[in-house]
């Protein structure tokens, strides 16, 4: 038990020392940050600090009794070598988060620094404590630090799409580590037998690989339907400001409601997200209900109208993406099932591992087919149609109500712009059928003048006349198309004029 | 028996990902443009958004009657001219093509009005009119790309006496088919709604489809930038085609719902049935010679879509030609640059006086 305590207090001291190193780190971060050398310095610190936390948990687990009960070291001290392995992640994690803050803060002089990326990287390097007795975890931790900052690195690059391929490649490296880890938990647990095929599915973790196909599928996001919210939100702003206070009692039931619902566990999305709407629905008609009694048929009923029916439409698209989303999880669930059945039996004839990119490939070739087997069933096609539609409705609905709140101002309305459209694409046909007209009545004169003067020179100068008329007129009104010479000079022609 | 798993050799390869992700930012951040459609061309002739231009050729083009390439609207056109060493149009124009090309622009909701037939009996014919003028030629070789493809078979339906040769690349004509999800999703989706809200329907609505058709194509496609990051050459290459993917154009709207209604749902140009400017289009007026081509592994216009083309024309000089690869392959693909533009100049040449 005094062992247990000795090492305790090494423990802390470990921290402290790490701490008082850390804050004299962070002060000068900004200044070196130029040089690399903070880098370099931070991470060799952060490295030396978690080496010495890891020699000190290792000489702690191995003379540690998990039988023997904790003394009354510190409050937080747990009972076994298990528990306080945790307490000592969660203080691990919450100084990296610490690392992490100041890296960031650090992060807007990084254009202007001669640190590279790969740098960074390379200094992170966790080799140092590869030797641990639990890398897996290690190295997961120290993955996903690297990624929040990978994550967070700045939009620099030449253009949008390097910037948009370096997100999605982070992205997708996040997915790739995410899979890792769950195929390298599901593989130490097989460790202590690997001839056992079932255990590599008993120690599939289902909420874990959830996370993998939000991310590949965007569902972590929820993208659509925070904007759908944040714009309903901002819309019964506008309603309340203008209307009456019973919109109120309307907005914040419907914020309430609808945002717990996004963040709904997986499992429990369709039942919540059906719960939700039932709630949200019934809100809105109590709260609104007098208000329909109220006002006289006007604009303000036709916009609450418009609104309610509205929030009917963002449920039944809350409820079906619900659906959607769950119909993905179990094709994902089902796929990495029987990937693991397969890698269980391989694991079981005793094939060896050479790489994770091995069981990565096939993860791809067996999902591809699990996803494409989904989408091309009825069902989905038919959640996916509805989807669509929903979503452009509530669209519509919103422009709508936007427009309704608009209109007294002097400025052109979308449904404006859209006759102007209609009438420019109307006008450009007409001129452009005009211009075909004219151009072969100058054709067909053009003919009669060379066949006239052929025939009887004398006629030739009054037929010139004539036919140079609707010319002149085709020269005017030509306006649709254009002749444009090599040299970027451009002249008005009709659309079979050349130059 | 018992199985070995060497962890740490694991664990330094899943670390590996994460100094390749560092290494690649680094290499991104040294990285200014990526040149797509380099090869020299004159715009000769605008209308509004729309344009054509004329490739430029060093000699004279052995063969005569001019081609006029229609791409899809969707995308844009620089994938048959991605980059040097991959470009069909490069390709052709070295085996002695002499080739306009269109540009469809990029419609915004200004130009939701514009309808198929406005593309096909205005524009396209516009073009050929442009052409033909120009070139002193009483005829023109269409070569239509996917929905450019379905356009240029309608207008060689329509005016037959100006269409010497019809080519048409990876184009869908049966639209009654399962193989393709895109086909099976388009009869579940409400286009009026999707065309009275946005006017003209965003590139990325269609790419989010697009997507979707290899669930993990992006996973992997991702990923393999990773693998490539310390080779310039393939990297670039990656990225043009990056870069092609983002540069989606809008759909007019009305063309858009035309499209889908009348031949995506209803299959109306294979029966018979579909009406452009108010009169019926028959397959059947197509009496110049065709080559149809279409990609054995294409997931977004499969062969069942593409080939019943030659069983529906009529002209009895047809040939349909079986791509090895996939719809994007035909254009990039090296059996494209070694196989394809080869066969597809000496089609023409055989069938230029």
């Amino acid at each position: 038990m005094e062992e247990s305590k000795s090492v305790l207090n090494s423990w802390v001291e470990n921290q402290r020392d790490m701490m008082k190193k850390w804050q004299g780190i962070s002060e000068n971060f900004q200044s070196q940050m130029a040089g690399g050398q903070v880098l370099q310095k931070g991470t060799e610190a952060y490295q030396e600090w978690l080496a010495n936390q890891q020699k000190t948990m290792n000489e702690w687990f191995s003379k540690a009794n998990p039988n023997t009960t904790s003394d009354n070291t510190t409050s937080n001290t747990t009972h076994n070598p298990s528990d306080y392995f945790k307490n000592w992640m969660n203080t691990q994690n919450s100084t990296i988060e610490s690392w992490n803050r100041n890296f960031q803060q650090a992060m807007a002089s990084w254009n202007n620094s001669s640190a590279t990326a790969e740098q960074f990287a390379k200094a992170w390097n966790p080799s140092t404590y590869q030797q641990s007795g639990n890398m897996v975890s290690d190295m997961m931790n120290w993955n996903t630090q690297f990624m929040k900052n990978m994550n967070s690195f700045p939009n620099g690059l030449g253009t949008s799409t390097l910037n948009n391929i370096f997100g999605n490649v982070t992205k997708n490296t996040e997915i790739y580590q995410k899979l890792y880890s769950t195929w390298a938990e599901m593989t130490k647990n097989a460790q202590s037998n690997l001839n056992d095929a079932e255990k590599w599915n008993a120690a599939f973790n289902p909420e874990q690989y959830k996370s993998i196909i939000d991310k590949m599928f965007g569902f972590d996001a929820m993208e659509n339907a925070r904007h759908l919210m944040a714009e309903y939100s901002k819309n019964m702003e506008s309603f309340r400001n203008q209307s009456n206070t019973f919109a109120d009692t309307f907005l914040k039931a419907g914020q309430w409601n609808t945002s717990g619902s996004i963040q709904d566990n997986a499992l429990n999305m369709q039942n919540s997200a059906i719960d939700a709407y039932k709630t949200l629905y019934n809100n809105v008609r109590s709260s609104m209900a007098p208000a329909f009694k109220l006002m006289n048929p006007s604009k303000e009923q036709e916009q609450t109208a418009i609104t309610s029916s509205m929030v009917e439409k963002i449920g039944d698209f809350m409820l079906k993406s619900s659906q959607l989303q769950f119909h993905m999880y179990n094709a994902g669930t089902e796929a990495m099932k029987t990937l693991s059945q397969d890698m269980g039996q391989k694991v079981k004839d005793g094939y060896e591992f050479k790489s994770f990119q091995e069981f990565y490939n096939e993860w791809v070739s067996v999902n591809d087919k699990a996803f494409a087997g989904l989408f091309s069933t009825d069902e989905y096609s038919k959640l996916q149609g509805d989807l669509i539609n929903l979503d452009t409705e509530i669209r519509s609905d919103f422009e709508k109500l936007n427009e309704m709140m608009l209109e007294p101002f002097p400025i052109a309305l979308r449904k404006d712009l859209d006759e102007v459209y209609l009438t420019n694409y109307e006008l450009r046909k007409r001129v452009r059928g005009l211009e075909k007209k004219i151009e072969a009545l100058e054709n067909s004169m053009n003919r009669n003048v060379n066949t006239a003067s052929a025939q009887n020179p004398q006629v030739h100068t009054e037929l010139q006349t004539q036919s140079n008329s609707p010319a002149g007129l085709a020269n005017a009104t030509a306006t649709t198309a254009t002749h444009v010479t090599p040299n970027g000079l451009s002249n008005k022609k009709g659309p079979n004029n050349k130059a | 028996m018992e199985s070995k798993m060497n962890i740490t050799a694991l664990m330094e390869e899943a670390v590996g990902i994460s100094m390749r992700l560092a290494k690649g930012y680094d290499t991104l951040k040294n990285l200014d443009e990526i040149d797509v459609a380099i090869s020299p061309k004159n715009q000769v002739w605008k209308d509004g958004k729309i344009s054509l231009s004329h490739y430029t050729r060093d000699s004279k083009a052995s063969i005569e009657t001019p081609v006029l390439v229609i791409y899809a609207l969707v995308n844009r056109q620089d994938m048959m001219d991605l980059q040097p060493d991959r470009s069909y149009i490069r390709n052709l124009l070295n085996l002695g093509a002499d080739i306009y090309i269109a540009d469809w622009g990029y419609p915004t909701r200004a130009d939701k009005y514009v309808t198929m037939d406005d593309y096909i009996t205005q524009y396209i014919d516009d073009m050929v009119e442009f052409i033909k003028k120009d070139k002193g030629v009483e005829k023109v070789n269409l070569m239509g790309v996917c929905q450019g493809g379905t356009f240029c078979t309608i207008y060689s339906a329509i005016n037959p006496d100006k269409v010497k040769n019809l080519i048409t690349m990876v184009t869908p004509i049966d639209f009654n088919t399962t193989d393709g999800l895109l086909f099976r999703w388009s009869r579940d989706m409400d286009v009026d709604k999707v065309v009275d809200y946005y006017g003209s329907v965003p590139g990325q609505f269609l790419n989010d489809g697009f997507a979707l058709l290899r669930p993990m194509g992006k996973q992997t496609k991702f990923m393999s930038v990773l693998n490539m990051i310390d080779d310039h050459d393939k990297l670039m290459n990656f990225l043009r085609m990056e870069h092609w993917i983002e540069d989606s154009p809008a759909q007019a709207g009305e063309c858009y719902r035309k499209f889908i209604k009348d031949l995506y749902q209803q299959n109306k140009l294979i029966k018979g049935e579909l009406e452009i400017n108010g009169k019926k289009v028959s397959l059947r007026n197509i009496s110049m010679p065709l080559l149809n081509i279409y990609a054995e592994e294409d997931n977004l216009v499969p062969p069942s879509a593409t080939s019943p083309l030659n069983d529906h024309v009529g002209t009895s000089d047809k040939t349909l030609y079986k791509f090895k690869g996939g719809h994007i392959g035909v254009f990039v693909g090296s059996r494209s640059q070694k196989e394809l533009a080869p066969s597809v100049a000496q089609w023409l040449s055989e069938r230029d006086k």
